[in-house]
């Protein structure tokens, strides 16, 4: 069930109508049973492993969270002495859960992600023809989001920040809140718990936001991304017969479509959850400005890369292996250049992670070091930078300034996109050799694109599209809010102006000549 | 020199502009970012032969120089 067909508008609408008809206490279980019987159109099979990573993490959780109130009970007990055998003793006994329950959940998911791929490269080193097979594994719907969520909760509990959930039913409905279970946000459980489990009154504000994120939603997805989508497959397919410079425009555009794709599936899911009055965490806040791949990290997938921030590079870099490091490098390398060592290397980690979690394949592997190495280059020559900076008298807040910091990041970002959109690393590395070698500026403008089957001016749509989109998120950018201004004019223009908006979506959206609707590009994910 | 006087030294050391900034949330304004609060927890480490374990990641606890203090204070009365 797509969340652009009519089927899930109806499901939402039948939810949203039992939601509210029922008492404030018992609509979690609306929400529950909802989520569940949603999940369960993808295929039943699926549902075992959502019940395998609630179940453990919950238990993990409870263990954990036990022993912490075993262990503070005896502390007030104890003396000195005593105190660190107690403390010790317990947190062995925790590490025991956390490492039991992440082996569990990491296992299943490294199963499906990686099964494949490790068979074939035991094939390649061994020659046994037993590993010369292809499983054909189908990985559970939306794994990647709802065990990090689920993940997330547990190391949060482990590390004492909050009590674990007692019963288990809303534990499992944090889990597997419908909307956004197949392709996230990664909500952190003290920011969603308490919206689901509260039993949400209805507020016609919140509502009416959940609308137009909604309609929002649908517009970057049909309108512009679905339109560009036609193209991107066209000239990437057949890389060959294009110019290296059509080729990079077709990345570029590429960078448009998965931002219009990924953020407006995200824009849906957050509007249906404003339905039941529930804020979704933010992940996306206009990551084409992004003046720095750092500042794209911060504005794109953010949920992924705060998850990857607190779980993965905190722990990492404050490990005592690297904490060692940090103190050998900071004393032989001096302290600025020293501390570099440490959080490259805990960078590099991450952002291979952040590869990894798209995918099996070397490609990822290569993206992930390509952003890496962006940000540790970055780290090591900022004060270079910043001295430059003040004798080219280059002040931050110069618009010029900014337009050529968020060019090249574009054109970084841009680059990494080859990896992760070629179908393989040898193919990137290809499309990147005839990008240069094939460049050919002026084929761009000889109508480089014409003879692409983008029938009924979807291109053009698209285009138009776009546009709009920039000129909303430039005033954004700005601070000017459009649904503010939008609210205080009158009832009628407001009512005018949705209609005619309403119906662009479902003309261009729905009947347009040329229009196809494709899956969203990180459900695979 | 005192506790003070050491957590302002390595914070301007990471980020001279910190001395000019009124507000109170070092991290929240973006101020500090990851890579700081990295740095400052093992300086903090080092100076203070203490540890302060991962769980102490939080914008609160170094939301400003008054927070970092109480952070040293109670992982200090913590440690067995």
């Amino acid at each position: 069930m797509s969340i652009t067909s009519l089927n899930f508008a109806l499901f939402v609408i039948a939810v949203v109508i039992i939601y509210y008809l029922m008492p404030k206490k018992t609509r979690w279980v609306v929400l529950l049973i909802s989520s569940y019987v949603f999940y369960g159109f993808f295929g039943l099979k699926y549902l075992v492993f959502i019940l395998i990573t609630t179940l453990s993490t919950y238990l993990s959780a409870s263990f954990i969270y036990n022993e912490h109130i075993a262990c503070k009970l005896s502390l007030a007990k104890a003396g000195r002495e005593e105190k660190r055998v107690i403390s010790n003793s317990s947190k062995r006994k925790r590490k025991r859960y956390l490492v039991f329950s992440l082996l569990l959940n990491f296992g299943i998911l490294v199963f499906f992600k990686y099964f494949d791929i490790t068979k074939a490269g035991l094939f390649a080193v061994t020659g046994n023809q037993a590993f010369n097979t292809t499983s054909h594994l189908i990985l559970p719907l939306g794994i990647s989001f709802y065990m990090f969520q689920s993940v997330g909760y547990m190391v949060d509990v482990y590390w004492g920040k909050y009590k674990a959930e007692n019963n288990i039913f809303k534990f499992a409905l944090f889990v597997s809140f419908f909307p956004q279970i197949i392709q996230g946000p990664i909500s952190r459980y003290k920011d969603l718990a308490p919206q689901l489990f509260e039993g949400q009154r209805w507020d016609d504000e919140t509502v009416r936001d959940g609308v137009y994120s909604i309609l929002l939603g649908l517009f970057k997805k049909m309108i512009i991304a679905d339109r560009l989508a036609v193209l991107v497959t066209a000239v990437i397919g057949e890389y060959g017969n294009y110019s290296g410079s059509i080729v990079f425009a077709s990345m570029l555009i590429y960078g448009v479509q998965i931002y219009c794709d990924f953020s407006g599936g995200i824009d849906i899911v957050s509007g249906v959850a404003k339905f039941f009055s529930i804020n979704l965490t933010p992940n996306f806040r206009r990551p084409l400005f992004a003046t720095s791949i750092s500042d794209f990290w911060r504005r794109w997938h953010i949920t992924l890369g705060s998850w990857m921030r607190d779980y993965v590079f905190y722990p990492l870099s404050l490990s005592k292996w690297l904490g060692k490091l940090n103190k050998k490098s900071r004393k032989e390398l001096g302290p600025k250049l020293g501390k570099l060592v440490t959080i490259s290397i805990s960078s590099l980690i991450v952002y291979i992670l952040v590869g990894l979690w798209h995918g099996p394949s070397l490609k990822y592997i290569v993206f992930g070091l390509w952003h890496g190495m962006i940000i540790s280059t970055s780290l090591a020559t900022e004060d270079m930078v910043k001295s430059l900076k003040t004798r080219l008298h280059i002040r931050d807040k110069a618009l010029w300034w900014r337009l050529v910091q968020i060019a090249i990041t574009t054109f970084l970002v841009t680059i990494g996109r080859y990896f992760s959109r070629a179908e393989s690393l040898r193919k990137a590395l290809s499309m990147i050799k005839h990008t240069v070698l094939e460049f050919n500026i002026s084929a761009l403008f000889k109508g480089g694109f014409s003879g692409l089957d983008i029938s009924g001016g979807g291109f053009t749509i698209a285009i138009a599209g776009f546009a709009g989109l920039m000129a909303y998120e430039i005033l954004s950018e700005c601070d000017i809010s459009i649904k503010t201004k939008f609210e205080k004019s009158p009832a009628a223009l407001q009512f005018v102006s949705t209609f005619v908006f309403v119906c662009i979506l479902i003309y261009f959206g729905f009947y347009s000549k040329g229009f196809m609707p494709r899956e969203f590009i990180y459900m695979q994910y | 020199m005192d506790k003070r006087e050491i957590i302002v030294g390595i914070l301007k050391d990471l980020r001279p502009d910190v001395e000019s900034f009124e507000g109170k949330q070092l991290v929240e304004s973006g101020l500090l970012d990851s890579f700081d609060v990295v740095s400052l927890m093992l300086q903090l480490n080092e100076e203070f032969d203490i540890e302060i374990g991962v769980e102490n990641v939080s914008p609160e606890n170094f939301a400003s120089i008054e927070d970092i203090e109480l952070l040293l204070d109670r992982v200090r009365s913590e440690s067995y």
